[in-house]
């Protein structure tokens, strides 16, 4: 059976409109590319 | 593709022919890229949108330079009615590749409705304040909030998601499903919305199989999957209440609604009604009032300004009186002919007489020319008479007729102010008839007037001793 308080804790709010700013800066996060060119560039100053 | 060092354009070679920068990893991870974005994209084809997110997250985070895949990921956020998500996914996009990009059209479709645009941001706020409600257990305001946040964007799953589960909740599992049905139109493998409706299915179950198991007869129970939902429905759940067919209970239950009714309106709806009647009758009955007030105040002042004008009408009229009647101008004019006769028959004395006892000031006098008559008429008359009172007076007196001569000498003074022997004598008539007032007059008339006359010492001892 469904765990009301369980369930309502997986809820999240959306993102408002004043939030998006914050969400576009702090999405600058590295991706697997990043890592491999920072990988390749290790390797080759070496 | 292109190179992730110099941005050229890459060949089948696992290196960069403009830089020489080895690119057999990087083609390796933009094609994972890739296939993780054909696999959103299949997903959302078919209407699979958590699906499809998962799949264009995860696109992503490989390489998160992929334009297709981030337009797309901001494409479905829309649809699920995460609008300001979407916006963002559209911001990173367009940052990343400026031209050629058709996020650019995306926000510039969502900015040209501006009004709608609002709307639905509104919504998102709502449905926060609902999840608050929601979290702090005041339920009903989020029950009602989320309805109208639903009716403003039926697409916004997450509300959805969170009315079905205070539905669960509230054990409305009608309301639930319709909820979760409108969700998994939306996105048909919304994993939540599945979940919940298995749940609801299984208490469903066990409900059917209690009832199916005691010793009341079994009763058909409808799929409440099957049934349409439209937009304003409101699921019923079968109930075993049976109409009852006898017509005499059916009249008699009219009739008791109609007594209802009846009461109904008698006890709520009349005494709101005449209370309502009451309040305008109280507010007509202070609008006259005020008028009322208003209008007294008005009178007042026009009452004020009546008499006023009456009392500067009687002043005017005073006025025109003083200086038209046979007090006023006309006064004087007829004085100064009565004398101008007097003169012309050789009666000096009346002539002057006439002049000094009616006419106070020759300046009052309407016109320059009987100014000029006064004036010559005085000049001929005033000091000849006087001369003659003071010789008519100067006989009474040593006639011993003091009565005469006090006369005489006071008209003779009145004619001719310089004449201090006729002040003297009738100063010395009044003192011989006793009348010391009279006689004090002229002595002072001799004090004040000839300081140097030789009756001043005898004058000044009268007047201190009277």
């Amino acid at each position: 059976m469904i765990n009301f308080d369980d369930e309502i804790k997986k809820f999240q709010p959306s993102l408002e409109v004043e939030e998006a700013e914050d969400a576009i800066y702090n999405n600058d996060f590295p991706d697997v590319t990043d890592i491999i060119n920072k990988i390749i560039n290790n390797l080759s100053d070496k | 593709m292109k190179c992730y060092k110099c941005g050229s354009q890459l060949t089948d070679e696992n290196m960069c022919l403009k830089c020489g920068a080895d690119v057999t990893s990087y083609k390796t991870v933009v094609k994972a890229s890739n296939a993780y974005y054909n696999l959103g994209l299949a997903k959302a084809q078919l209407r699979d949108l958590s699906g499809a997110v998962e799949s264009l997250r995860t696109s992503l985070t490989i390489n998160k330079n992929n334009i297709k895949a981030r337009n797309l990921l901001g494409l479905i956020y829309c649809e699920m009615g995460d609008v300001v998500e979407a916006l963002s996914e559209w911001v990173l996009s367009k940052n990343y590749k400026q031209e050629k990009n058709i996020a650019n059209s995306y926000i510039t479709r969502i900015q040209s409705n501006q009004g709608k645009f609002e709307a639905v941001i509104q919504t998102i706020k709502k449905y926060n304040q609902s999840l608050k409600y929601a979290k702090g257990g005041n339920y009903d305001m989020a029950v009602i909030q989320l309805k109208k946040v639903i009716t403003l964007n039926p697409k916004f799953i997450r509300a959805q998601q969170l009315l079905a589960l205070l539905n669960i909740k509230n054990k409305d599992y009608g309301k639930a499903k319709k909820c979760l049905n409108n969700i998994l139109k939306i996105d048909r493998n919304n994993t939540v919305a599945l979940r919940y409706l298995r749940e609801i299915g299984l208490v469903e179950e066990i409900s059917t199989k209690d009832v199916s198991e005691s010793f009341l007869p079994k009763r058909k129970v409808k799929d409440l999957n099957s049934l349409p939902f439209g937009g304003s429905d409101v699921y019923l759940p079968p109930t075993s209440y049976k109409e009852p067919s006898n017509g005499a209970i059916t009249v008699i239950n009219i009739l008791v609604g109609v007594l209802v009714g009846a009461a109904l309106v008698w006890f709520l709806i009349m005494p709101s009604r005449y209370k309502g009647i009451t309040n305008d009758y109280n507010k007509s009955i202070v609008e006259y009032s005020e008028k009322l007030s208003s209008g007294n105040v008005e009178l007042n002042s026009i009452t004020k300004q009546l008499q006023d004008v009456q009392a500067e009408r009687d002043s005017l009229t005073k006025k025109v009186q003083d200086i038209s009647g046979t007090d006023g101008n006309n006064k004087l004019l007829i004085a100064l002919i009565d004398s101008a006769n007097s003169y012309i028959a050789n009666d000096k004395t009346t002539a002057a007489e006439s002049l000094v006892n009616n006419i106070a000031d020759v300046s009052l006098l309407p016109s320059d020319n009987a100014k000029a008559l006064y004036n010559t008429i005085a000049a001929a008359t005033m000091q000849t008479a006087a001369k003659d009172l003071y010789t008519l007076g100067t006989t009474s007196y040593y006639k011993n007729n003091f009565t005469e001569s006090s006369d005489y000498f006071a008209r003779a003074y009145k004619l001719d102010s310089t004449m201090v022997d006729a002040a003297y004598y009738g100063a010395k008539s009044y003192e011989k008839l006793e009348q010391a007032d009279n006689a004090k007059k002229y002595y002072q008339y001799i004090v004040t007037n000839f300081p140097t006359s030789r009756y001043v010492t005898e004058a000044t001892t009268y007047i201190s001793k009277h």
